[in-house]
């Protein structure tokens, strides 16, 4: 089995046990129980997720584990990063159905917020691009802190650019970007592509160098 | 050939800890210990062989290919124990080594499950719920399991009751027989590596002291005992550790040959064990009872 896969394996069965806190939390806030909580559900969940993931190794031993393991450091990063992509599409596409359930039960129809879920999506892989580079350097005790400051931003910024995003102002820009689809899409795969690249050659320098 | 080569390792932690220029190697086939007092850099030169610290200086290599923390196949050979649970304590036994096999391809699920019912280890038992000592066999179980050639042991006894740390050493002389095998040691615990090792590597400080055939280090240093009224400048000046009383002075030459002729027949000769030497150098003349 390839090393990377191998990594992202241990990801998944590490926030296997995060699962039911993770269904509790969707049911809750997805419209089941109250109404209109998109942004509780969308804006918090993958970040959630991911954070789960992420810190599922946090602990200086386990890192300890990890570069006793027959794999590059180098790829101990590239995997945290491809964990935490193949977690976030899980998580969104998790919303989607849940948010889509709630909807079936109340109105009848399934819904799908496309820009919402365009709206996650960008915003997370933004975040994510921030947050490792930042968990890598910090550590464990840094990680516990940074933590806290990143659920707050991924609640209020994730809720910030889905409203940028129906603002009236960015009618235009959301229009150019709508009538250029193929243009918009290779404008966003690119940012996120480049956003994503340039975090992980910081996050490989930190950690290579951090003494474990 | 060498199981590993160290050569002019540095790494500096601030004033007090450092390791300044290590060199020594680790004969392949062959059982060697690692040897020092607490803090001394056991562990650090551990981790630096396996990639855990980043060194400032100096140069490892892991059978011929070069090892350190941007290189990570060679420790497909490599069996690492380490001296604290490196595992997630949340799993269980047998989720941990879900996680772990498929990194090796040498991975024998039969040898495993073997070293599981010899250690007796339950394996839906979580990791946070099990004894120092079955972490300790179920790293053992593990490090086994994927046939390496090469067993780095980071103080695995320490903390061990004296049971099991008979078995282990049983196990380690087993392992060694296949002439390819090798096994670096480390540990304080001298008496040991009294019993299995074939090297010995000692550091103090942060710097290599010795590192040689265990036979030839005990016959080469000598514990001399004699009256105080021998001792002068010069004297003192050849003997590592000396230790005084009223009754007169214990002293470790680390050169047999001229204690003799220093001291002849005037004084007591008496062959040290591993723990003398390291007593008596990592204590150097300061000592007096």
């Amino acid at each position: 089995m390839p090393k990377l896969i191998c990594l992202v394996r241990k990801d998944l069965l590490l926030v296997r046990r995060y699962l039911w806190l993770l269904v509790i939390y969707a049911v809750i806030f997805s419209g089941f129980i109250q109404s209109s909580n998109s942004t509780l559900i969308y804006g918090i969940l993958p970040g959630m997720v991911m954070i789960l993931a992420i810190g599922s190794d946090m602990r200086q031993s386990n890192q300890q584990f990890l570069v006793s393991l027959p794999v590059k450091r180098g790829y101990l990063v590239l995997s945290k990063y491809v964990s935490s992509l193949v977690l976030l599409v899980v998580a969104v596409v998790f919303c989607v159905l849940v948010s889509g359930a709630a909807d079936m039960v109340h109105h009848g129809t399934f819904q799908v917020d496309k820009v919402l879920v365009l709206g996650t999506l960008v915003s997370m892989v933004l975040f994510l691009s921030v947050y490792l580079p930042l968990y890598f350097w910090l550590g464990i005790k840094g990680a516990q802190y940074l933590n806290v400051a990143m659920m707050v931003i991924i609640l209020g910024g994730n809720g910030l650019i889905a409203s940028l995003l129906n603002n009236s102002d960015m009618a235009f820009v959301i229009n150019w970007f709508s009538g250029h689809p193929v243009a918009s899409g290779v404008f966003a795969v690119g940012v996120l592509a480049l956003a994503g690249i340039v975090s992980y050659f910081i996050s490989r320098a930190i950690f290579v160098k951090r003494d474990l | 050939m060498n199981a590993i080569d160290v050569q002019g390792l540095s790494k500096s932690y601030g004033s007090y800890y450092n390791l300044t220029d290590v060199s020594f190697s680790v004969p392949k086939g062959y059982i060697t210990g690692l040897i020092g007092p607490n803090g001394a850099g056991k562990s650090t030169i551990i981790k630096a062989i396996m990639g855990m610290v980043v060194p400032d200086g100096g140069k490892i290599e892991v059978f011929g290919r070069s090892a350190g923390s941007s290189a990570g196949e060679y420790k497909q050979n490599i069996g690492y124990i380490s001296d604290e649970n490196i595992y997630y304590d949340y799993l269980s036994l047998e989720e941990m080594k879900r996680i772990i096999a498929p990194f090796y391809s040498d991975w024998n699920e039969e040898k495993f499950r073997k070293y599981m019912d010899l250690f007796e280890l339950p394996s839906r038992k979580k990791i946070k719920d099990c004894s120092k000592g079955m972490k300790t066999k179920f790293s053992i179980a593990i490090a086994l399991a994927h046939h390496p050639s090469l067993l780095i042991m980071d103080e695995p006894t320490a903390g061990l009751d004296p049971v099991f740390r008979r078995e282990l050493l049983d196990l380690l002389a087993d392992y060694i027989l296949e002439e390819a095998n090798t096994v670096l040691f480390s540990t304080h615990l001298t008496t040991d590596l009294d019993r299995v090792a074939d090297y010995v590597t000692f550091i103090n400080k942060g710097r290599i002291v010795f590192t040689d055939n265990k036979e030839d280090v005990l016959e080469r240093y000598v514990i001399v005992k004699g009256g105080g009224e021998l001792l002068d400048q010069d004297i003192r000046r050849e003997l590592l550790g000396l230790r005084e009383t009223s009754f007169g002075f214990e002293g470790l030459s680390p050169n047999r040959a001229k204690a003799s002729e220093l001291f002849g027949d005037k004084v007591l000769y008496q062959q040290p064990t591993l723990e003398d030497i390291m007593y008596f150098t990592a204590k150097g003349g300061k000592l007096r009872a």
